[in-house]
């Protein structure tokens, strides 16, 4: 004689046991609990026997399990199927073409972006520049020995291939009244014997920051800020004295590199009075200060690219690595 | 500079490891380029800035240790030359005043011409010069000792008097070396009565050195005008430890103890013996350079508070005499520190002593200021993002290109450099192909498809300085013409072109032709397309004109004309354009078929569309009608 606890055990063997089929298995299962012979159809034949008031309540209660045994074996014929017929999404997809930006792009952008955060404008200026502007104004006289490391392209007299971007300080002050704060990018060409690491002519990134109270501690400040937004913040600088004849005192900086090394990436110092004084800004009111970098030694030291030429040869295998 | 360690170390103490030492010298702004391990000692290579000769010598680099230790610095102290009575003068003339600055010589006598001692020999060879003999040696010794280069002549060699004086035209000399110059005009030269014996200030005389039967030595310690022994230098490719020095701004002071440092050693080490009265002249006024400085400029420019007593202490260490006077320090400057000229020199004698690693890092305090350029849209980088977006990968090339090359694929008005390296790289580019070709033939290799742009500027003569205006050019291989222009469509509406047919007048779009392909070994076609960035820049700064989504249905018509193919594309355009007006919201090329040898059919898919009203029929024919009347069709 069937009992409402009977069902009720029924309905949880009957939902197991419809769990744990597979494809092949799930019809039986059907068969079990509700074919000819089935537990439910027996249970429900034996209705009859019982005593006429649970009759009602017995009745209502198969119903149920009926429905629920059913939409559950349907649940799980939709999930058996639907595994069948599944996309293996493994599978890689249709290979779609992008362009990709250059490194010395990447470099300089984020560059842009790391100086504008402490309120720096990038401005662009000419190629081909006036001695005055390159050298002269930059207190590099014709014969001073510091132009032995610039050498130079001419294409005529007093008109050259800028050696660095250092004109565009001159050209920057000269229409700008300060304070203020630009950083210059751009192409610069050396006369030298062109192997792996001379081009003739490659990138530099020039900053200038000129107000009435400055300090030395604010520019190795700002080149600190700057080698930690680039290469992370845990990279340690070092800073010694050099010589620019266009700053006073001068600087160099180095960073030490993965591998202990340490690089020497930037050269900087004290805008010089006399320089100052060439654009007519009154160097007893006005300091400033200077920096001169090199974007393809820091894709290097960033991307750890070992030949310089691969900026330029156009290769894609190389410039696809780059987003 | 090359620094034997166990040299140095006579005129100074060093508490530190050869390592030590080089890290403390470079944070202080002398770079040590490596250490050697030499003969079994350790040597410092050093980088000298131009800017401090002093360096160029052992005392120089004992001072700036001097300095950074707090030590003192020894310098050999050397008793005047015992001078004898009734004795001529060496005999050295100076022709013109503006070419020695100051000079100090005598000639010595009863020199025996011999080996020099091993502990020098030694040093020499460390420091990466040739013994030879002991006068020569002396001279070498004494010169990397002090920092101050000097010659000794063979005095029964010369005959009579020397004449420093400026070289003629064609005047030759013979150098020490073996090889015969012909010495550039206006060079400093040193001639007897009957020959020269000196180019000065780079090398002696084969006629006039010392051999070993040499007896009577003049001795000759000059500073040089530097620029001309500069100029000399560079015109005849000479460069010797002399001339390095000589070219740059020595100390006008030193020539008389260099003198007697040098006799001195010469008596011990050849019997020489005083012989003439001494020479010393002074040219050039050498009024010693004082700067005033208040110590709060000082560590106002530095950012830092350095204690008075310290700032002494290094300025006095490096050889500047201090008086502080009503809070304002008069420093002193020496003769060999003719570097130093004004405060911020000062500033930086104490900063790089203290170390520049001991100033606080501190952002900039100061308004931001809004220059404006400040107000300009980043465009160059829309630019080459619009063009990576569809496909292009952004081509850095040389700017230099070859003239003959431009010369052959008959480009003109270019502009060649005066003192080019290499045939390779003697022309400023005048258009973006020719940095893009190469690239595309390096790629051929490896890919069939090759999409490339590049952004940068380009040279064309125009008076005095050339156009060097920003272009940008794209090139592509292995898809078809509509593929390509259509990317290019694609950019230029990305940077608010909205006429593109327009603006590609405006430059260039093609297919490279063989003979420039073949220039270049690519084999492929190439598909090109170059405009001013001009045209970009500009339709970036126009805002989006955005149009509101239609509420109207719109009408839209696929039209066929048969056309002769000599009929542009750009001419159907612009004639439907024109005859629709505001009504056409869009056309787009479906497909072309060639019907015939002549004739091709183009079918256009016209998207009409009113703001006001759902358009009919009846509103489109008489438009259509026009349209192809105004194409003769």
């Amino acid at each position: 004689m069937t009992s409402m606890d009977d069902l009720t055990k029924l309905t949880s063997d009957a939902l197991a046991d419809i769990a744990g089929a597979n494809g092949r298995e799930l019809p039986a299962v059907r068969t079990r609990y509700l074919g000819k012979n089935g537990i439910l159809t027996r249970a429900t034949k034996q209705i009859a026997r019982a005593p006429k008031e649970e009759r009602k309540t017995l009745g209502i209660k198969i119903n149920e399990v009926k429905h629920t045994i059913l939409a559950a074996l349907k649940e799980q014929e939709t999930a058996l199927t639907s595994q069948h017929t599944a996309i293996d999404t493994t599978v890689p997809g249709t290979k779609h073409t992008v362009g990709h930006l250059h490194p010395i792009t990447h470099i300089v952008e984020e560059a842009r972006e790391i100086f504008a955060s402490i309120g720096f404008v990038m401005v662009d200026g000419p190629e081909v520049e006036l001695d005055s502007y390159n050298f002269q104004k930059l207190r590099l006289h014709k014969d001073h020995p510091a132009r032995d490391t610039q050498d130079t392209y001419y294409i005529a007299q007093d008109v050259l291939l800028r050696t660095h971007t250092s004109p565009m300080q001159i050209r920057y002050m000269e229409t700008h009244k300060p304070p203020l704060r630009a950083i210059f990018p751009g192409r610069v060409y050396r006369r030298d014997q062109i192997d792996a690491t001379h081009l003739p002519g490659f990138f530099q990134l020039e900053g200038l920051l000129v107000d009435h109270k400055t300090s030395l501690s604010e520019l190795i400040g700002v080149l600190h800020y700057f080698v930690q937004r680039l290469f992370g913040q845990e990279r340690k600088i070092r800073v010694y004295g050099h010589y620019f004849p266009y700053t006073e005192p001068s600087i160099e900086v180095e960073m030490r590199h993965s591998d202990g090394r340490w690089m020497e990436i930037l050269g900087a110092g004290m805008v010089h009075p006399e320089v100052l004084t060439n654009c007519h800004i009154d160097p007893t009111e006005f300091r400033g200060w200077a920096f001169g970098m090199g974007p393809e030694r820091l894709a290097m030291l960033k991307w750890e690219i070992s030949d310089i030429r691969s900026f330029y040869n156009g290769d894609v295998r190389f410039l696809e690595q780059f987003s | 500079m090359r620094v034997p360690i166990s040299w140095l170390k006579e005129y100074v103490t060093i508490p530190f490891s050869p390592k030590g030492l080089g890290e403390r010298l470079l944070l202080s702004g002398t770079k040590v380029d490596s250490i050697e391990r030499v003969h079994g000692e350790s040597v410092l290579a050093l980088e000298i800035t131009s800017n401090r000769p002093d360096c160029l010598s052992i005392i120089g680099i004992a001072r700036e240790v001097a300095a950074l230790t707090g030590g003192e610095l020894t310098v050999p102290n050397v008793p005047p030359l015992k001078r004898r009575s009734h004795l001529d003068n060496p005999g050295i003339g100076i022709g013109h005043g503006e070419l020695v600055l100051s000079m100090s010589s005598v000639l010595l006598d009863q020199v025996t011409v011999r080996q020099s001692p091993e502990w020098m020999r030694k040093r020499l060879m460390s420091s990466g010069l040739r013994p030879i003999n002991a006068i020569i040696d002396v001279t070498n010794y004494v010169m990397l000792e002090t920092g101050i280069p000097m010659h000794a002549f063979d005095k029964d060699r010369l005959d009579g008097m020397l004449t420093i004086r400026p070289a003629m035209q064609g005047e030759k000399i013979t150098t020490l070396d073996g090889i015969t110059h012909t010495i550039p005009e206006e060079s400093i030269i040193i001639a007897d009565s009957t020959k020269i014996v000196d180019l000065a200030g780079i090398m002696g005389g084969e006629n006039s050195g010392i051999r070993t039967q040499t007896s009577r030595v003049l001795l000759h310690v000059p500073i040089y005008h530097p620029l001309r022994i500069r100029r000399t230098s560079k015109a005849t490719g000479l460069r010797t430890e002399g001339s390095t020095r000589y070219e740059k701004n020595l100390d006008l002071l030193a020539p008389p103890y260099v003198l007697r440092r040098a006799a001195s050693l010469l008596s011990q080490l050849t019997g020489a013996r005083v012989a003439s009265t001494i020479q010393e002249k002074v040219f050039l006024p050498t009024y010693p350079t004082v700067i005033k400085i208040a110590p709060t400029f000082i560590s106002s420019l530095l950012g830092k508070d350095i204690p008075l007593k310290q700032m002494l202490k290094i300025l006095q260490h490096l050889g500047f005499t201090t008086l502080l006077f009503n809070g304002i320090l008069k420093v002193t400057v020496p003769s060999f520190r003719r570097d130093v000229m004004i405060q911020e020199d000062i500033v930086e004698e104490i900063g790089r002593i203290v170390g520049y690693h001991s100033l606080p890092q501190t952002l900039p305090e100061g308004q931001v200021p809004t220059p404006p350029e400040l107000y300009q849209p980043n465009v160059s980088l829309a630019i080459k993002q619009a063009s990576a977006r569809f496909g292009f990968t952004e081509h850095y090339g040389y700017t230099l290109t070859s003239g003959d090359l431009l010369r052959t694929l008959s480009l003109n008005n270019t502009v060649p450099l005066v003192n080019p390296m290499s045939k390779e790289f003697d022309t400023l580019r005048p258009n973006m192909l020719m940095s893009l070709l190469p690239a595309v033939a390096l790629n051929q290799k490896y890919r069939d498809t090759v999409r490339l742009f590049e952004y940068g500027r380009v040279f064309r003569a125009s008076g005095a300085m050339p156009d060097q205006n920003y272009h940008i050019g794209y090139v592509s291989t292995g898809e078809s013409w509509a593929s390509f222009r259509g990317r290019i469509d694609a950019i230029l509406s990305a940077c608010h072109v909205v006429q593109t047919e327009n603006a590609l007048k405006q430059g260039s779009i093609q297919a490279v032709d063989q003979k420039t392909r073949r220039a270049f070994g690519i084999s492929v076609q190439v598909w090109y397309c170059e405009l001013p960035a001009a045209i970009l820049t500009e339709s970036l700064a126009q805002p989006w004109k955005v149009r509101p989504i239609p509420i109207y249905p719109p009408l839209i018509h696929d039209l066929t004309f048969v056309l002769l193919k000599s009929v542009q594309m750009s001419e159907v355009m612009t004639a439907i354009r024109k005859t629709c007006g505001k009504i056409l919201w869009d056309i787009e090329l479906l497909r072309t078929f060639a019907k015939s040898a002549e004739k091709t059919a183009y079918t256009f898919r016209l998207t009409y569309q009113a703001q006001d009203r759902t358009l009919q029929e009846s509103d489109i024919a008489p438009l259509e009608e026009k349209m192809l009347k105004e194409l003769k069709i």
